[in-house]
């Protein structure tokens, strides 16, 4: 079992972190000053420390270095959780030794997704199994944290540098096929592009083109997996050449060709770069999970599970959540949509609800026009905005900006 | 650096000429804007003090339990915020509030943000000279070290002493 050590003076913050660390299954141990830090560091040296900086005595900067000079902590990974958040203070928190530093306030469920992400990187492994993550209880008000690079493994020459990641991704999966995700990651894109007046980048995570630049009017053009033949560096630069850009400021990133073998560590940067230059990502994974898919779905903020009211739908969406709580992927980070893709039939609500066993976010009734997407090449969203469908997709990007919180929020 | 504990007990950043002062102010249910302001007290009384020069605003040279802070030698605080306005009451206008942008010289300080006018038109030479709280709130501030130009420091709020603004400079509104 993976140890934290929390060295913290504020009793309400330590209390938090110790259920929520306790919950995500590491094992904890509390300070409440340096001093006691040290003393429980160096006789049970930790995985990872979560130190304050603020703190009577032994402030966490000393803690930090005596922890890096020390042969038996020298190992751990340290993570600073402080409130002094100038950019003085990040610079001088990994110059004492830290691995990453975060300013509060800050989910516990994010720092517990950093502190895996840590982990993993640092030994190659997979996450630690994650209990049921609990309701999470912001800190404060729960403003998100600015984002650190975590660097993937290097894969040259396609990715020379990690990209320092700052952007919101939204990812759109479904259990199986035809419960219309390309559909409800169309509307939405275009529903967050109006509301925030901003440009939103949608990727489409598929391994070979599907029907989201058809349902958005927009023609193909040079895939981006093409960088990998001409031996270009994927950076902003070339990847902006491939993206296909809607009048609503919609961005897509097409699928590369069928076959084309773009490797995964490539899609995963585009996405990065993506969310490096624009403050929301949105991404349309349809229903594959393969490992390109998997790795962008579990470094994303959101994931919206969508289904239709049918049985085999609903089983279909109960097994991509239950993957994703295997992954240690936050419970309140998944979002459950149920889509109305049939004018009538299927379960009810409760019924669904009950065998899925997770709270559904919304409901989206079915519109006559949504197979008509593909051969009108505009999403219903701007055709009818009054229709029940568009005003439930709307309220959707409402709910999901107010989870992003900050900007974000519509 | 904002953060209020369970105790009613709020972190703020102050700024003299040599030091970074991040301490706890117990601001008993005023705000930090009305504490600074409160013209029958000189002093700031803070809990658990972390001192930095200015030189080297991370590191920290001094942690004490208890300090006082004298309002005079202070030049500006970053708190959040609603911590900026007073508790007493709000400053409405007709005609809403508009930012200008400002560019502040203070004793080894400079200072960019926006500045909230209230109504259409402001006397500067009037509000500067006769305005009477001590502390001017600016927001989407940031700070810069002249004799160190990339150390910076930002917030949503600044609160800074009137008394140490060599030169207040503002945008044109067109």
């Amino acid at each position: 079992m993976v140890t934290v050590l929390v060295v913290d003076d504020d009793r309400n913050m330590i209390r938090v972190l110790d259920f929520a660390f306790q919950q995500a299954g590491f094992s904890v141990m509390i300070a409440r000053d340096g001093n006691e830090g040290w003393t429980l560091a160096t006789g049970r040296p930790p995985d990872v420390a979560v130190l304050d900086v603020m703190m009577p005595g032994v402030h966490g900067y000393e803690l930090c270095r005596r922890l890096r000079a020390e042969p038996k902590t020298e190992h751990v990974k340290i993570v600073f959780l402080t409130a002094r958040s100038q950019p003085i203070d990040e610079r001088e928190g990994l110059k004492a030794g830290a691995d990453l530093f975060l300013s509060k306030p800050v989910l516990p469920s994010e720092l517990i997704q950093k502190v895996k992400s840590l982990l993993t990187i640092a030994r190659g492994e997979p996450a630690p199994a994650a209990a049921t993550e609990p309701e999470a209880v912001a800190i404060q008000d729960a403003v998100p944290t600015e984002r650190v690079a975590v660097a993937r493994p290097a894969s040259p020459p396609l990715h020379p540098a990690a990209v320092p990641v700052s952007g919101r991704l939204i990812v759109c999966l479904g259990g199986c096929r035809g419960v219309g995700v390309t559909t409800l990651a169309a509307n939405l894109a275009v529903g967050f592009a109006l509301a925030r007046q901003a440009e939103t980048p949608l990727v489409e995570l598929h391994s070979a083109p599907g029907n989201l630049l058809a349902m958005l009017g927009l023609a193909s053009g040079p895939p981006y997996g093409d960088l990998k033949a001409t031996g270009d560096l994927l950076n902003w630069d070339t990847l902006s050449l491939h993206l296909m850009d809607h009048p609503t400021g919609v961005r897509v990133l097409p699928a590369p060709p069928a076959g084309s073998q773009v490797p995964a560590t490539m899609t995963e940067r585009a996405v990065d770069i993506l969310r490096a230059r624009f403050p929301l990502t949105l991404a349309d994974a349809a229903s594959e999970m393969d490992e390109r898919v998997e790795s962008v779905v579990l470094s994303s903020d959101l994931v919206i599970v969508v289904t239709t009211p049918e049985v085999v739908a609903v089983r279909c969406a109960w097994q991509v959540i239950q993957e994703l709580y295997t992954r240690s992927y936050p419970k309140r980070q998944i979002m459950l949509v149920v889509d109305h893709i049939q004018p009538q039939g299927g379960l009810p609500i409760e019924q669904i609800r009950e065998a899925i066993k997770h709270p559904i976010l919304a409901v989206i009734p079915h519109h006559q026009d949504m197979e008509l997407m593909v051969d009108i090449g505009k999403p219903v969203i701007l055709t009818q905005p009054g229709a029940p469908m568009s005003l439930a997709v709307g309220r959707v990007v409402t709910q999901l900006g107010r989870a992003l919180g900050g900007p974000l929020a519509v | 650096m904002v953060r209020r504990s369970v105790a009613g007990l709020l972190a703020v950043d102050f700024f003299t000429q040599g030091y970074r002062i991040s301490g706890y102010i117990n601001t008993r249910a005023r705000t930090v804007g009305d504490i600074l302001n409160d013209k029958l007290e000189s002093y700031v009384e803070l809990n658990e003090v972390y001192i930095s020069r200015i030189s080297n605003p991370g590191e920290i040279v001094g942690t004490y339990p208890d300090a006082q802070l004298h309002k005079n030698g202070l030049l500006f605080a970053v708190v959040p915020a609603k911590e900026r306005l007073s508790k007493a009451g709000r400053a409405t206008s007709y005609f809403g509030k508009s930012l200008r942008r400002v560019w502040l010289a203070l004793p080894g300080i400079e200072i960019e943000a926006d500045f909230e006018v209230t109504g259409l038109t402001l006397d500067w030479k009037a509000y500067l000279a006769k305005a009477v709280s001590d502390y001017i709130a600016f927001v989407n501030g940031v700070a810069r070290v002249i004799s160190s130009p990339e150390i910076t420091f930002s917030g949503e709020a600044f609160l800074v002493n009137r008394e140490h603004i060599d030169l207040f400079c503002m945008e044109d509104d067109s």
